[in-house]
């Protein structure tokens, strides 16, 4: 294994990686930049334990133009950023590359663009710690020693895409994603890229909020006893990948030429009618950049998603799914399997004029999660929405509510803009009382987090408002009607929520 | 619940106060800092001044303090970070178990907002490194806001050796850690801290760092700083139930994740 190779090279000279500080870098190498920094030059390390570039610029970017960092002894790194923000990529026609032997090639570079890492000579080709986690890894060529790309990833937009990785024990490996700890919607993406040679995993990921899809591996060496194509998580999103490691994550045992490689095809069913039962799903579907709808919903009954997948892998397009039904026949979407699929990918609406929803998942860079307000019958208006997770870019809920009964609970609903827009309501007139915004969290809302100002009988409690943003002069947590009650709301918004009233009832418990 | 701004009712202020003084001839209202034998009732902001080298408030075990509304402040420029705003010392025969402080504001850098009084109640802390402290017996911490500055300190640390002995519905943002408990020893049934809402910490939203019985339940933690963890626990025999947080195995229920009804929420 190449590891005892580096060391057999480090080891004796490690008093000199020790005092690298002041004589690691050969005469072309600039090591520390402080702002964008492109070659006019090759550049070579001729120390052990060289930094060839150390990146602490914030929000620079280190063009390759087309030139090479080499090394002629066991450098330490090619390139590392100790900045946020900075862009590793090679704007050279021919590309340059980087080559010789590293202990990393790219490390801690939040994004990495076009880059050639030639040579098998890096041991961790690229890496990225917790605390400098990858944001960006495209249209590269890694062609590692040992460790192809080990990183935290930086949250729900990042992504590994249309990378060549080759690698002696690992091709990609995701330690963990930061996705919790910044705001980005949405989940991460390895999608498109071709891996080989690997002994240990083709892809590993321990987090829970990546994508895997389209990727191909072939020609491995799986000889570690437990190496495998993919290991991931439960319940992580995964499809068409072909390798030779077979099911569930394979599709085909022997991998077929990249030029064969499988596109997303339009795989949708169209209208479905459930004529009062339950119709559920026994496979993923992928609108693949179809005008959509996904799945038309016509007439009562309910869809149960059972685990399973509605995608737009093309661009941003279409409706995962709409209900047609007329007059005062309900449509119920559900999700009753214990890992819970979803409503993920680029359509503009998730759920489209559904009355009831319950324990769905919605997510991805949709516009709306749910919609209710293009048609103002009962079939169309929301009787509830219920145990579900809602994430969109811009409004996670826009609805219409059914009557004084219908009700918004235990939800999590995440969007940039909106968290919930209550409308009107269709019908005051039937029932007493007031409908029920109750138990929710919101979070990330920059616009509104609880917009109700335009229905008068609203019941609002024990909502958790957070990540919202005091500081937009036009963002608020709660705009209200003058018939709406509230109490018990928990947020970050000065005067609307806790000011400094302890919380005297539980939010999300009670 | 907290008696914010007494000030805009004047004329039924002063009544009540006057039938407080007629009929509870114990409770003084004395508004500096200093060595309190009694109970008291602050009738105005009391401010530390520089350089205090004790506690503002200093009450004798047992007794209440009751701040009315009022603040007790650091002086302007005053740092105050070598003191409490509020202590209370077991004395002639008193345990400060039996003390009890409620109702009004800490506002400033002390060290403790309120150190070694057995209940502390209904109080708003802003700028404290710890909140409440009480390194012996504790007994009940509730609807306290605390606002902590800097990353080391706790929200609410205390030693609590009773089963009936609780720390309930707080909101704590910042510091290092949010609650931190040392439960009863040798008992099945530990103190319960439940139904608390913490927020911004960088260590750990909530701790029991030894192998007492503590029960945790129903709480919220929310928006760690990277690195930190929600629920830090060293045996089995802290329990933990409905715990909500962002990422962590400790918690039944992680915010944005789709949770089957009963897990997480109660329907």
């Amino acid at each position: 294994m190449i590891l005892n190779r580096f060391w057999k090279l480090a080891l004796p000279s490690l008093t000199a990686m020790i005092a690298l500080e002041a004589s690691a870098y050969a005469a072309a190498c600039p090591g520390v930049v402080t702002g964008s920094y492109t070659l006019t030059a090759d550049l070579t390390a001729t120390t052990t334990g060289a930094y060839c570039i150390i990146a602490q610029g914030p929000n620079t970017t280190i063009d390759l133009n087309g030139f090479t960092i080499s090394s002629t002894t066991a450098g330490q790194a090619a390139i590392t950023c100790s900045a946020p923000g900075i862009t590793v990529k090679d704007s050279g026609s021919p590309k340059g590359s980087i080559t010789g032997l590293w202990w990393y090639g790219i490390k801690d570079c939040e994004r990495i663009q076009g880059v050639e890492m030639l040579g098998s000579g890096a041991t961790y080709a690229v890496y990225n710690a917790q605390s400098r986690p990858l944001e960006e890894l495209t249209d590269s060529i890694i062609d590692a020693d040992t460790y192809g790309v080990t990183a935290y990833l930086m949250g729900g937009g990042s992504q590994i895409v249309g990378n060549s990785i080759t690698a002696d024990n690992k091709g990609i490996e995701i330690l963990g994603n930061n996705n919790e700890v910044t705001d980005t919607p949405g989940v991460a993406a390895i999608e498109y890229n071709v891996i080989r040679l690997v002994a240990y995993y083709g892809i590993k990921s321990v987090a829970r909020d990546v994508r895997i899809r389209s990727n191909m591996m072939y020609d491995l060496n799986l000889s570690y006893p437990s190496g495998t194509c993919v290991d991931v998580p439960a319940g992580t999103p995964y499809g068409q990948l072909q390798c030779p490691c077979g099911a569930p994550y394979c599709e085909a045992a022997a991998a077929p030429p990249y030029d064969t490689f499988i596109e997303p095809t339009n795989n949708c069913p169209g209208t479905l009618a459930p004529g009062g039962t339950t119709i559920s799903l026994s496979q993923d579907y992928d609108l693949a950049g179809g005008v959509g709808p996904c799945i038309t919903l016509d007439g009562p009954g309910t869809l149960n998603l059972n685990g399973h997948y509605i995608t737009n892998s093309g661009s941003v397009n279409g409706t995962a799914i709409e209900c047609t039904s007329t007059g005062n026949y309900s449509a119920t979407i559900q999700d009753t399997a214990t890992s819970k699929g979803a409503v993920d990918g680029n359509f503009v609406t998730g759920i489209k004029s559904c009355a009831r929803i319950d324990s769905v998942r919605v997510m991805g860079a949709m516009t709306i999660g749910v919609e209710n307000s293009s048609s103002a019958d009962e079939a169309h208006s929301l009787d509830y929405l219920r145990h579900s997770v809602i994430h969109a870019a811009t409004a996670a809920v826009s609805t219409r509510l059914n009557n004084r009964h219908s009700d918004i609970s235990d939800n999590s609903l995440r969007a940039s803009d909106t968290g919930l827009y209550v409308a009107s309501i269709r019908d005051n007139t039937t029932y007493t009382g007031k409908a029920t915004v109750h138990n929710n969290q919101l979070r990330d809302a920059h616009g509104v987090s609880i917009d109700t100002s335009g229905a008068y009988y609203v019941d609002l409690q024990d909502n958790l408002m957070y990540r919202t943003d005091p500081l937009d002069t036009l963002g608020t947590c709660l705009d209200l009607n003058t018939g709406n009650v509230e109490d018990r709301s928990l947020c970050n918004c000065p005067g609307q929520c806790e000011g400094d009233v302890a919380p005297f009832a539980f939010p999300l418990l009670y | 619940m907290i008696l914010r701004n007494p000030k805009k009712n004047t004329s039924a202020f002063a009544f009540m106060m006057a039938i407080a003084f007629l009929f509870v001839p114990a409770a003084h209202a004395l508004n500096t800092c200093g060595n309190y034998f009694n109970d008291l009732t602050l009738s105005s902001d009391v401010t530390m001044p520089a350089n205090n080298t004790a506690p503002c408030i200093l009450m004798q075990a047992g007794k209440k303090l009751n701040l009315n509304g009022w603040a007790i402040r650091c002086a302007s420029g005053s740092p105050c970070a070598n003191q409490p705003a509020v202590a209370c010392a077991d004395y002639n025969g008193g345990l400060a178990v039996n003390s009890v402080i409620y109702g009004g504001t800490i506002d400033g850098n002390f060290s403790i907002g309120v150190d070694n009084c057995g209940t502390v109640r209904d109080m708003k802390m802003t700028g404290p490194t710890t909140g409440i402290r009480y390194s012996s017996n504790g007994k009940d911490y509730y609807r306290n806001v605390i606002q902590l500055t800097g990353t080391t300190g706790t929200g609410i640390d205390v030693k609590l050796e009773d089963s009936t002995d609780t720390i309930h519905d707080n909101r704590i943002d910042g510091g290092g850690t949010g609650i931190k408990v040392i439960g009863k020893s040798g008992s099945a049934t530990g103190p319960r801290v439940y139904q608390n809402v913490i927020r911004g910490f960088a260590t750990y939203g909530l701790r029991n760092a030894d192998s007492t019985y503590v029960r945790f339940e129903e709480s919220v933690m929310i928006e760690g700083l990277p690195g930190s963890t929600g629920v830090s626990i060293q045996s089995g025999n802290a329990t933990l139930s409905g715990l909500v947080c962002e990422k962590g195995s400790q918690c039944s229920c992680e915010l944005d994740k789709v949770q089957a009804p009963g897990n997480c929420f109660t329907p």
